[in-house]
């Protein structure tokens, strides 16, 4: 997949983390160091990683304190078995993968808890999207977390599959092949969970008061698949 | 694959195309033909477009500056407290939210190296109870030991049991540090008693002991070589232990012991279920991890320590109960500690009652801790 240099450019900034070539050699090099015990190459591997894995966990599972655990708990599975890295994909690639398995686990371990028929009566309801916050995922401070309510809980709203797909690729700059690497899935069913997350993000948004024009109501056009049943891939 | 007359749900992947500049020419002029024909697709794709750049806009959170040294200092030294802090003292401690919720406190590498925290832990005997007999879990147990107690009070503990927080009313006063003599004798004891144990081993020695046991904390390095007595303690400013009382205080939500029930430095007292002692020995070792101490348990109180027991012993019935909570509708819930009083309000009328400590049932322990400074 060929990306604009500019794009490239703007994604370093924003993550921190060089996409280029030469880092993914770095990477390499760090990789076969902390292997050998090297302390300061296993140290600078986790700093190189930490704020997108943390951050990966973070908006899929709404939650920084499950966040925190699930990172953790990610970062030295995948360090105790750097022997296993072959370094087929990219190491960033492998480590995220890793995150997303324990994300899911915690998701799984987490169960019952509200399903999506009660977030979307939520969502339609008075109260909007923040609603869910309050209901959903009570004790949350949000003077910890950069993103909105509305937009957290729209998030929170997706069907896990669409959720870690827009969050790796539009919150965290994943390419696409490289977010469908991560999940498992094909590049083109990771486009089409985007598409269909968007729409639905934007349709929670419209209806916790966001002014996005375009975007469709979905209590008004039943041809538009609502945010709970988009779960099921085309 | 693009079907020109088609809406875009057809095409949502030629979308994400179009949308990032990656169709080639045909492809992209057949799109842009459909979307100059169809106002509703376009509408939408502006709205994917403005969706994109929302969420392209919204800033990443930093990850608590606490998860490094966890994470660093289980990999790198896995058989020692986490020891890598790279946080500047200036920092603000990130962990002030996050201890609200998890047993696990992350303390910030401020909390001196050589603080000390005494747990005592004496139990009393477990009373022959015919009640007892019929009883198959300790919970059930447990249940038997409240029902001397009024009616109230025992839905009370249920509550709490549920963690719902009740306020400890019983201990409130806030100590005052005055004496160091007595303290320092403990703690030569101390240091050459303890020893680095297993978490497990700490568990069963508070859920099998019969007399008394007694949690050390002690510097993480004096364990792991020949006992070195004196002045192991050496050091602890009163910052220092103020932070790590704090971390108690909060962890736990007990308040310290009146100063004259103390043993002269910040104190804490309270009745623990034995089916809590997994979780306070996690407490208790998270507590010391962080502070880059190790933990140990040993039966028999330190010499200096039989006439704080034996005071403390007298006042029993006013200690609070410190509970484990770990039902999911509370939003403090998971391990966190709770408290409660256990005993009947008290009145004139009371004054004959037969108040039973919990600690007689057999069913729960009475834990100490202190500071050395």
């Amino acid at each position: 997949m060929k990306r604009s240099y500019k794009r490239i450019l703007a994604r370093e900034q924003r993550y921190g983390l060089n996409a280029t070539e030469h880092v993914r050699d770095a990477d390499t090099q760090l990789i076969q160091r902390a292997r050998e015990g090297d302390a300061d190459a296993v140290t600078e591997l986790y700093r190189r990683h930490e704020r997108r894995a943390y951050n990966l966990a973070f908006r899929t599972l709404g939650d920084p304190w499950d966040a925190a655990d699930v990172t953790q708990e990610a970062f030295i599975k995948a360090f105790r078995n750097l022997d296993s890295f072959k370094g087929e994909s990219r190491f960033s690639t492998w480590l995220h993968r890793i995150v997303v398995n324990a994300a899911y686990d915690h998701l799984r371990r987490q169960r019952p808890e509200p399903m999506e028929a009660e977030i979307l009566d939520d969502l339609s309801g008075p109260a909007g999207a923040a609603a869910v916050v309050g209901s959903g995922r009570g004790g949350i401070d949000p003077a910890m977390d950069g993103l909105s309510d509305p937009l957290r809980a729209a998030l929170m709203s997706l069907n896990e599959g669409f959720r870690f797909a827009v969050v790796l690729c539009d919150l965290l700059g994943f390419p696409y092949n490289e977010a469908a690497e991560i999940l498992g899935v094909q590049e083109g069913t990771i486009k089409s969970r985007i598409f269909r997350a968007r729409e639905a993000l934007a349709a929670a948004l419209v209806d916790a008061g966001y002014d996005l024009p375009g975007a469709r109501n979905p209590a008004s056009q039943d041809d538009v698949t609502p945010p709970g049943t988009i779960g099921e891939d085309v | 694959m693009f079907r020109g007359d088609a809406h875009v749900d057809e095409w949502g992947e030629v979308a994400i195309d179009y949308l990032d500049g990656r169709l080639d020419p045909d492809t992209k002029a057949a799109v842009e033909r459909h979307l100059h024909s169809c106002a509703d697709c376009a509408a939408r794709l502006r709205t994917q477009h403005q969706v994109t750049r929302l969420l392209q806009q919204t800033e990443l959170d930093d990850p608590p500056s606490e998860l490094q040294d966890r994470v660093l200092g289980q990999l790198l030294l896995p058989s020692r407290p986490v020891a890598r802090v790279s946080r500047p003292a200036t920092e603000e401690p990130g962990w002030s939210i996050l201890w609200r919720r998890k047993i696990k406190p992350w303390i910030p590498a401020t909390v001196a190296v050589a603080a000390v925290v005494f747990a005592i832990v004496g139990y009393a005997a477990i009373r022959s109870n015919a009640d007892l007999s019929t009883s198959k879990s300790s919970e059930a147990v447990s249940t038997v030991a409240a029902a001397d107690r009024t009616a109230d009070t025992e839905a009370a503990r249920e509550e709490t049991l549920g963690a719902t927080t009740v306020a400890a009313g019983a201990v409130t006063t806030t100590a005052a540090a005055t004496s160091t003599t007595a303290g320092a004798t403990t703690t030569t004891a101390m240091v050459v008693v303890a020893a680095a144990q297993e978490r497990d081993m700490m568990v069963n020695a508070l859920e099998g002991a019969t007399t008394l046991a007694f949690f050390v904390f002690e510097e993480a390095d004096a364990g792991t070589g020949d006992h070195q007595p004196a002045g192991s303690a050496a050091g602890l400013t009163a910052e220092q232990v103020e932070a790590v009382a704090s971390q108690v205080g909060v962890l736990t939500g007990l308040e310290p012991l009146a100063a004259e029930l103390s043993l002269g430095v910040p104190t804490f007292a309270a009745f623990v279920s034995r089916d809590d002692a997994a979780q306070l020995v996690d407490l208790l070792n998270s507590i010391g991890e962080s502070a880059h101490l190790t933990v140990s348990v040993r039966e028999g109180p330190p010499a200096s320590a039989d006439e704080f027991v034996a005071r403390l012993l007298e006042r029993e019935t006013e200690l609070p109960l410190l509970l484990s909570g770990r039902t999911k509708s509370s939003a403090t819930s998971r391990d966190a500690f709770t408290t409660s009083t256990w005993t009947p309000a008290p009145g004139p009328t009371d004054e004959s009652r037969d108040v039973v400590p919990p600690d007689e049932a057999g069913t729960h322990v009475l834990v100490v801790i202190y500071l050395e400074d």
